[in-house]
């Protein structure tokens, strides 16, 4: 049986109407009136791709999320389409945490619960979009890492992957146990039917606060948050002339080089 | 786990000057006091009622008490239907209703929902509708009708149909009707078809604030490109929406949004449809509250939102039936009695809906009636499968259907 | 497992599930009141809504049993705390026991169960022709809750201000006890003395401590076939007192009420569509009214027959002149105070409680009950004097006081309300500062002015300078409680 492991984080909506939001700059807090949490769509490509392993290998899926006032009603969807249990690691210590803090904290409960053939995370997180805690994970686990994947298969205790670059992507092999950052090419998640939604309330939900998990977090930030603001974005429109068709396009051409763009 | 919530001061006083008087349960003298709130009188305790909500809500804020699963059920197992805030003497009805939507985005923040409206909201960013149906589909209710298309011709008056009828076939015919009618009565009349999308307003309702925002903003873009002064819909949450909620976000403007029901009567007044068959029946008719209540409060406030309830039109629609002998309930207009699908209980809490609706229904039995008209296809849905599921006895019509019939 | 584990476990093969909740969010609701302070609350144990007297018994026989206790609560709008847990009680809530017995037009009296609202009462005996004590308080409180605890409003002056004939209580022990005609299977309900010494009585003014009351017989009162609101205005209060002692003592009127100027612009928020309180009432000087209006009304109720209406209304006009008052005609105060009248008219004349609602009334503040206290005529003269000085010292406008008399004047009641205009939150202090005012403020107006307080509040040394009296009502509620679980957190015993 594979054992795979997905690290799921529960943002707010990143979809929400930009109109939505607003800053409490003092507070460096977002605040956002009626936007629910939910998971962060990359994750969620990773966990569609850890169902589509089980669905040709038996697998048994555990999803992880780490944070502070995690909703289980959000993360429950993810015993819905598929997974067989979820672990949540909640505790006001693991509130805001950076990404080597988010790292180190999964990395003590993947190393905690152990026996883990394969761990999967989203190419980035919809909030800060960092990308660093699914390596920070393979890198304080000491295990490979693929990341921005596109396609994960299993081969005979190997893992095949195919990795996005600007002009195509690269098929990298390894070995297991290893890490796996997931990116959209993937595919979007499956649905869950309000039937299997009915039925994931009886799937198995742990958690862990920092003590049961016998780790605080590091208490050095190796990032801060300075300022937090909405940028002012400024539209300025700007006509270029010229006699003929040629000429205009010859203009534009010239603004464009001077623009850095061409 | 989940953190208190903090309430603004506004909000936090109401909760602490409710004084338990109980009025919140009850209906008015005129309908000699009978029960009026669905979800006291189903569930009992004192907590399922205004009075219970504002004590929990201040717990909630004094940090007695999470927002955990409990609160939130109790929270949306409230149809939302405005009955409450209608006698309480202590609390603005627009602040109980604010307490009840600042609640709900609390919730729906926390991730504190009912797991069957996640279902419905991930299918609405998908398909842009609440039924959980695919978005091609939403243009079908109008094959063969002929009428414009606003999203490509130009027409005075626009029809919005809402997901509703979009998606519901057995309530197509009642929003066919409604397009008939206007253009029997000779209004440029367009529709947006496939590309309608839902107007929000059962998101907000459901507490996804966020999301709302986003189809207020769409819908009044489109509107707006289209050159739409006028918007007519037939459905009751719509025009709660298009009329208070956008509002209040301050993105109506000076759209002029009225009921189908407002629309039909007036027509008739001016006489451009003329109703001279006889429908013969005797039927009582039942107040939406997105037609009533939950509309009605705001014109007290001056200088600000200017909506209206609509009480008169639909009555005035059934008087002019010939053959239709009209006859009310006890608990009528502000005083209504709930069908039972509100806020988002149809989807959640369906038993209670049917239960609420089948309250409904015996009222309607006990005064005699053979029909319960109204002028909300949420309503209309509800009533029909509690009819149903009691073994009929009684029929359910949309109203706009019985004009036509007339006609 | 805790005792009130195993009586959740008992209840539940006795109740339905859905009619027991040891669930905290429907906990939460029942632990607050207007009385308390922001944070400070008790949850109760357990919430149980009981249908039926058989029920009621159950319940109590297992709460004695585990020695749990227990708070009764009707409706719980006594806004004064009476109704909430203090100590984590289980709250025994009979919203659900609210039939209607019986409607005796012969005898003229009602049976009801304590979930009867007033709002239910008043229209099934209207529809009869008769009417109920009316008190002015919440037409969504129980009957049954507020007779027992002596209700202050309508119908005090001509017909006796008690209307509570016999009851069915069950003891802590299980015993389901009726008194009065009732006490005998046969007798029917109409009647509150027998020939024993009156039960009834010493279930009265016991705020749940002695046992839960499942029925009562109460008085109605024939309607009348003219039914008339008298309202005259005095520019002092000593006149004013006058007026209501010579109406009740010479039975000229149901009742009578007076309201200070302050009170009347509060009546009139009901229709002035404000959310807030009229700039007037938040003068620092209110012991004089602002031009135009006068210092106090009084309004009475009159029914009967029409000539003799007639001729009791002349009457009232002229004592009111000759005491330097004045009549206000209806035209005249429709015109001038039009919320005072549709709250007034409903009250007294409709029997009613006005549809609250559409028009807004006390949003604009949260009304702490300050204090309501009985006295003879001249001890309530002097209880005015008391109430500036004590506003003067320890309050911040608007306040108001009304009196109406109990009793063929023999007991006037004075009830003095403070308005908080503020957050809860920011006046959390003032309120705390005027609830200890107030404590020692009963004691010291009991010793000079021989002033009672109306309803109990909470203060056990009460009891204690009733002496002997005090030492006999113990013996009985160790008798009928032993255990000491009805109502512990009330402080009467
Ligand atoms: C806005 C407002 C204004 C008011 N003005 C007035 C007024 O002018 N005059 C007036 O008289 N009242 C007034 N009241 C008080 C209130 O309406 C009454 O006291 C109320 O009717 C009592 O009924 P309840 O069901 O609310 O009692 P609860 O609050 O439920 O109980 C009151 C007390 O009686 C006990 N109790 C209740 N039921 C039983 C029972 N069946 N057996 C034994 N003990 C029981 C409780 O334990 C508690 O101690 C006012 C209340 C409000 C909210």
């Amino acid at each position: 049986m594979v054992n795979i492991i997905v690290c799921i984080k529960q943002v707010f909506d990143p979809e929400a109407p930009a109109s939505a939001y607003k800053i409490d700059a003092e507070a460096k807090r977002v605040i956002l009136k009626g936007i629910p949490p939910v998971l962060s769509p990359f994750d969620e490509n990773a966990l569609e791709a850890a169902l589509r392993i089980k669905d040709a290998h038996d697998s048994k899926v555990t999803v992880l999320s780490v944070g502070r006032n995690l909703s289980k009603a959000v993360l429950m969807k993810s015993l819905a389409v598929g997974a067989d249990e979820l672990l949540l690691l909640e505790d006001g210590a693991f509130e805001e945490m950076d990404s080597y803090a988010t790292a180190f904290t999964l990395a003590s409960a993947i190393g905690k619960l152990g026996g883990y053939d394969l761990i999967l995370t989203g190419r980035e997180a919809a909030d800060t979009n960092a990308g660093t805690v699914g390596s920070g994970i393979a890198e304080i686990l000491g295990i490979p890492s693929i990341t921005i994947v596109r396609k994960v298969e299993l081969d005979d205790g190997k893992v095949i992957a195919e990795r996005v670059v600007s002009d195509g992507y690269e098929v990298i092999e390894t070995p297991l146990p290893s890490l796996i950052t997931v990116s959209n090419e993937l595919g979007e998640l499956r649905y869950a039917t309000v039937k299997e939604l009915v039925a994931s309330r009886n799937k198995p939900i742990m958690t862990w606060n920092a003590q049961e998990l016998g780790v605080e977090p590091p208490q050095v930030r190796q990032a801060r948050l300075l300022s937090l603001f909405i940028p002012q974005k400024e539209n300025r429109c700007e006509i270029v002339g010229g006699e003929t068709a040629e000429e205009m396009g010859a203009n534009l051409a010239l603004k464009l080089r001077a623009a850095q763009i061409l | 786990m989940s953190d208190g919530i903090k309430l603004d001061t506004r909000l936090y006083n109401f909760t602490t000057r409710c004084v338990r008087c109980a009025e919140c349960t009850f209906g008015y003298k005129d309908a000699e006091f009978e029960l009026f709130c669905p979800i006291y009188k189903k569930f009992n305790f004192f907590t399922y009622s205004l009075g219970g909500m504002a004590q929990l809500a201040r717990a909630l804020h004094e940090g007695r008490i999470d927002l955990t699963e409990s609160v939130s059920e109790i929270l949306y197992k409230c149809t939302s239907c405005g009955a409450c805030a209608e006698v309480c003497a202590e609390v603005d009805f627009r602040d109980m209703m604010e307490l009840q939507h600042e609640l709900r985005a609390r919730c729906v923040e926390a991730g504190q929902v009912p797991f069957t409206h996640m279902a419905v909201i991930e299918s609405l960013k998908k398909d842009d509708n609440v039924m959980q149906k695919p978005k091609a589909e939403r243009g079908k209710w109008a094959e063969g009708l002929g009428v414009k298309d606003i999203t490509k011709e130009k027409a005075e008056v626009y029809y919005h149909a809402g997901c509703k009828y979009c998606f519901d076939e057995e309530l197509w015919p009642a929003a066919r009707s409604a397009v008939n009618l206007l253009r029997r009565a000779g209004i440029d009349l367009g529709i947006a078809g496939k590309d309608e999308t839902c107007c929000g307003g059962h998101a907000f309702e459901l507490g996804y604030q966020g999301e709302f925002i986003k189809y207020a903003e769409n819908n009044m873009e489109m509107l707006k490109t289209a050159g739409i002064k006028t918007l007519v819909t037939s459905c009751a949450d719509g025009y709660y929406a298009f009329k208070v909620l956008y509002d209040m976000l301050g993105k109506k403007g000076d759209l002029e949004v009225l009921h189908i029901t407002e629309y039909l009567a007036r027509l008739i007044k001016e006489g451009r449809l003329k109703p001279t068959k006889s429908v013969a029946m005797t039927a009582t008719y039942h107040d939406p509250c997105h037609l009533g209540r939950k509309v009605e409060p705001w014109i007290r406030q001056e200088g600000k939102l200017k909506a209206g309830e609509i009480y008169q039109p639909p009555r005035d629609l059934l008087n002019s039936i010939p053959g239709l002998k009209f006859i009310e309930m006890r608990r009528i207009k502000e005083n209504a009695w709930c069908c039972g699908a509100g806020g988002g209980v149809i989807d959640a809490y369906s038993d209670f809906a049917l239960w609420t609706a089948g309250e409904r229904i015996e009222e309607a039995k006990s005064i005699g009636a053979e029909a319960i008209v109204t002028a909300c296809p949420w309503c209309k849905r509800n009533l029909n499968d509690a009819v149903k599921e009691s073994n009929g006895g009684l029929k359910i019509y949309d109203i706009v259907e019985l004009v036509e019939q007339a006609l | 497992m805790s005792d009130v584990d195993l009586l959740y476990n008992e209840l539940l093969s006795a109740f339905p599930e859905e009619r027991v909740s040891r669930d905290q969010a429907i906990l939460t609701s029942y632990a607050t009141d207007l009385s308390s302070p922001p944070g400070v609350a008790t949850l109760p144990a357990l919430v149980v809504l009981p249908k039926t007297t058989d029920e009621v018994k159950s319940l109590l026989v297992a709460a004695n049993r585990f020695k749990v206790p227990v708070v009764p609560m009707s409706r719980g709008s006594n806004i004064a705390g009476l109704a909430v847990p203090h100590k984590g009680e289980v709250v025994v809530d009979l919203r659900l026991m609210n039939k209607i017995i019986e409607i005796n037009t012969d005898a003229a009296y009602a049976v009801v169960e304590p979930g009867v609202t007033h709002h239910q009462l008043s229209l099934a005996a209207s529809k009869k022709g008769f009417i109920n004590h009316l008190p002015t308080a919440t037409g969504g409180g129980s009957s049954v809750a507020n007779y027992l605890m002596r209700p202050s409003g309508n119908l005090s002056a001509k017909w006796d201000p008690d209307p509570v004939l016999a009851l069915e209580v069950v003891t802590p022990g299980g015993d389901i006890i009726r008194t009065g005609s009732a006490s005998f299977g046969t007798a029917g309900w109409r009647a509150r003395y027998g020939p024993f010494p009156d039960l009834t009585g010493l279930f009265a003014c016991s705020y749940g401590t002695l046992g839960i009351v499942t029925k009562m017989s109460v008085k109605l009162h024939d309607r009348g076939e003219e039914e008339r609101l008298l309202i005259t205005k005095f520019d002092s209060f000593p006149p004013a007192l006058e007026y209501m002692k010579l109406i009740v003592r010479r039975n000229l009127a149901d009742s009578v009420t007076f309201w200070n100027w302050v009170w009347n612009l509060f009546h009139e928020l009901m229709v002035s569509k404000s959310q807030k309180l009229p700039e007037e009432m938040m003068k620092e000087d209110q012991r004089t009214p602002p031009p135009g209006m006068p210092f106090g009304i009084a309004s009475a109720r009159l029914s009967g027959y029409k000539e003799v209406v007639d001729a009791q209304e002349k009457t009232c006009i002229r004592l009111a002149r000759e005491l330097g008052g004045e009549h206000m005609p209806q035209e005249e105060i429709k015109a001038t105070h039009p919320g005072t009248w549709a709250y007034l008219n409903s009250f007294f004349v409709e029997g009613i409680h006005l549809k609250p609602g559409e028009e807004s009334t006390m949003r604009a503040a949260l009304w702490l009950p300050g204090w309501l206290i009985n006295a003879e005529p001249s001890g309530i003269l002097k209880l005015e004097e008391e109430m500036w000085d004590f506003a003067r010292r320890e309050a911040k406008p608007p306040y108001m006081f009304r009196v109406l008399p109990f009793n063929h004047a023999r007991e006037f009641f004075f009830a003095f309300v403070i308005l908080i205009t503020g957050s809860l939150d920011e006046e959390k202090d003032y309120m705390l500062h005027l609830r200890s005012a107030y404590a020692t403020l009963y004691h010291e107006l009991l010793a000079k002015h021989g002033a009672v307080m109306f309803r109990f509040r909470r203060d056990p040394t009460f009891l204690a300078l009733t002496g002997p009296y005090g030492e006999l009502l113990r013996k009985i509620k160790n008798l009928v409680d032993p255990n000491n679980i009805m109502h512990p957190g009330v402080n009467l015993f």
